[in-house]
């Protein structure tokens, strides 16, 4: 679970215990802050555009946030639950759920090196990469910054 | 394709169906296109040279101001001390001789709308510390601010501000953004735009916020119509002092992510996203320098004793000491290169200054 719940976007559990909203309560006086960082309109006034921005805070929020790690961890849950038998087919089953085709093998290459190297950074034995949550979390946090994953138009 | 079909994307008026044949190849970026994609307004682009001295607010003020702006801005920072619920103006610097003359006689006025105010049985009152003209420029001071009327001649005093109704929020917004409604750029935001940061590992516009959200809203420190690039990165009082900027992975951990991001965004990128693309990536490369040089700035342990004690970091109240500690902060951003730092009070138990000093 997260560690702050103030950073939370919504109150109540993470994943809404599997419900979807449209319509969200919001304090007007002080919008989500990590729904701000990505330009969310002040809910004031009627905002005729949206602005369109790319600064290093959406960077931090996209590093940092608990919001996105709890995302992270949430997805290396599941993928470490599907008992993946190599680290290239879990990083191509995230890559598959991510971005809805079957991942070239350049982009599968590129992320099992990121969960070998992000395993000898935390220490996880090498033979046992896919059965480690920390590091699929850490992959799934690194396909959430990949900019075909925040730019798709 | 016909003449008055834009040839160059990203104009202002983006085109969301491309009408051009398939094979179509973009040409290279126009002036207006660059800057778009690469996301930073035109405040940013004119101050290009600058930011390319991290830093060097000195370097840029020898240099004689700021290249590239089409004026020679006089004032170049601006530490703007907001004291919302501060002391009245009829108590300070604006002495009411009429209002003294009719002290304590009943307040006999036609029923204002306009004011909250109207109330029966109200009495005039006057200035509660008497007036006194200061230095060699004579201005008016009372003695509520002996220390302040002792530096008369360093100080601007404006009296012509007036309001224009009585709501708090109204009158915030108005004063930040010009108009009582908001939705227009904050103060902040228009020196942001005009002169651009002096240190590319800040943001422009920093405000230093003590937890509390005044009146009006964000909408006090926002960009408007500006770039978004324009608007406040607020810097708390308590605890981690910009949202996230403490690193959530260890460093080597980051570093393989950031170069992952690098690869994998360069490798895949269609020639005509390589600019934009590449613009992205850099934020995140802005943002993993800004974990260290946020925190600097805003750590004030190296300061000396006497400073500390001078701006008041050693008081007994948490209000006093969290704005001691800002203003200090205030100090440091400017000299580090920040154009615009914006200090909010900390609200004392609900009440205004005004209450506490009658």
């Amino acid at each position: 679970m997260l560690p702050d719940p103030a950073k939370r976007l919504v109150s109540g559990p993470v994943d809404g215990h599997g419900r979807r909203s449209i319509y969200m309560k919001m304090t007007l006086m002080e919008p989500p802050r990590f729904l701000a960082v990505f330009n969310q309109p002040l809910p004031r006034v009627t905002v005729g555009k949206r602005d369109r921005s790319t600064v290093p805070e959406q960077a931090l929020a996209l590093l940092n946030d608990p919001f996105v790690a709890a995302m992270a961890e949430a997805w290396a849950s599941r993928t470490v639950a599907t008992a993946p038998e190599s680290a290239g087919a879990g990083a191509a089953s995230m890559l598959t759920a991510a971005f809805g085709h079957e991942p070239d093998t350049e982009r599968v290459h590129r992320l099992v090196a990121v969960a070998e190297a992000c395993g000898l950074a935390r220490g996880a034995p090498s033979d046992a990469l896919a059965a480690s949550t920390a590091v699929w979390k850490d992959v799934a946090h690194a396909i959430l910054l990949m900019q075909e994953f925040s730019h798709v138009e | 394709m016909s003449n008055d079909t834009p040839l160059v994307s990203g104009g202002r008026e983006r085109v969301t169906r491309d009408p051009r044949c398939p094979g179509f190849a973009a040409p290279p970026l126009s002036r207006r296109g660059l800057l778009e994609a690469t996301g930073l307004g035109f405040g940013w682009a004119a101050f290009g040279a600058l930011a390319q001295a991290t830093g060097s607010a000195d370097a840029a003020s020898a240099a004689g101001g700021p290249a590239g702006t089409h004026f020679f801005p006089r004032a170049k920072r601006v530490i703007f001390l907001f004291m919302d619920g501060g002391v009245s103006h009829v108590d300070t610097f604006d002495p009411k001789p009429e209002l003294d003359a009719r002290s304590g006689a009943p307040a006999e006025w036609k029923r204002d709308d306009r004011s909250q105010s109207a109330g029966h049985n109200r009495k005039w009152l006057g200035a509660l510390w008497p007036f006194s003209r200061r230095g060699a420029s004579g201005l008016w001071v009372s003695d509520l601010f002996p220390h302040q009327a002792a530096i008369a001649d360093d100080l601007c005093v404006v009296r012509s501000l007036v309001g224009e109704s009585p709501p708090h929020g109204a009158q915030n917004l108005l004063l930040h953004t010009g108009r009582s409604i908001g939705a227009a750029p904050s103060i902040g935001a228009w020196i942001n735009y005009g002169l651009g940061t002096e240190n590319d590992n800040l943001p422009g516009y920093v405000l230093l916020n003590n937890d509390w959200v005044p009146n009006g809203g964000f909408q006090n420190f926002a960009s408007g119509f500006l770039p978004a690039t324009c608007q406040a990165t607020t810097v708390r009082a308590k605890g981690p002092p910009v949202d996230n900027i403490l690193a959530a992975d260890p460093p080597e951990v980051q570093r393989v992510k950031l170069a992952f991001l690098r690869e994998q965004g360069l490798a895949t990128a269609a020639p005509a996203d390589a600019l934009a693309i590449e613009a992205a990536i850099r934020t995140f490369e802005t943002a993993a320098r800004m974990q260290t040089t946020i925190p600097d700035v805003c750590d004030v342990a190296d300061e000396t004793e006497a400073t500390r004690r001078l701006y008041g970091l050693d008081r007994g109240t948490d209000h006093e000491k969290f704005y001691a500690l800002q203003c200090l902060r205030a100090r440091k951003l400017v000299e580090a290169g920040v154009r615009f730092v914006e200090v909010t009070c900390p609200l004392t138990q609900g009440r205004v200054i005004a209450d506490l000093l009658v």
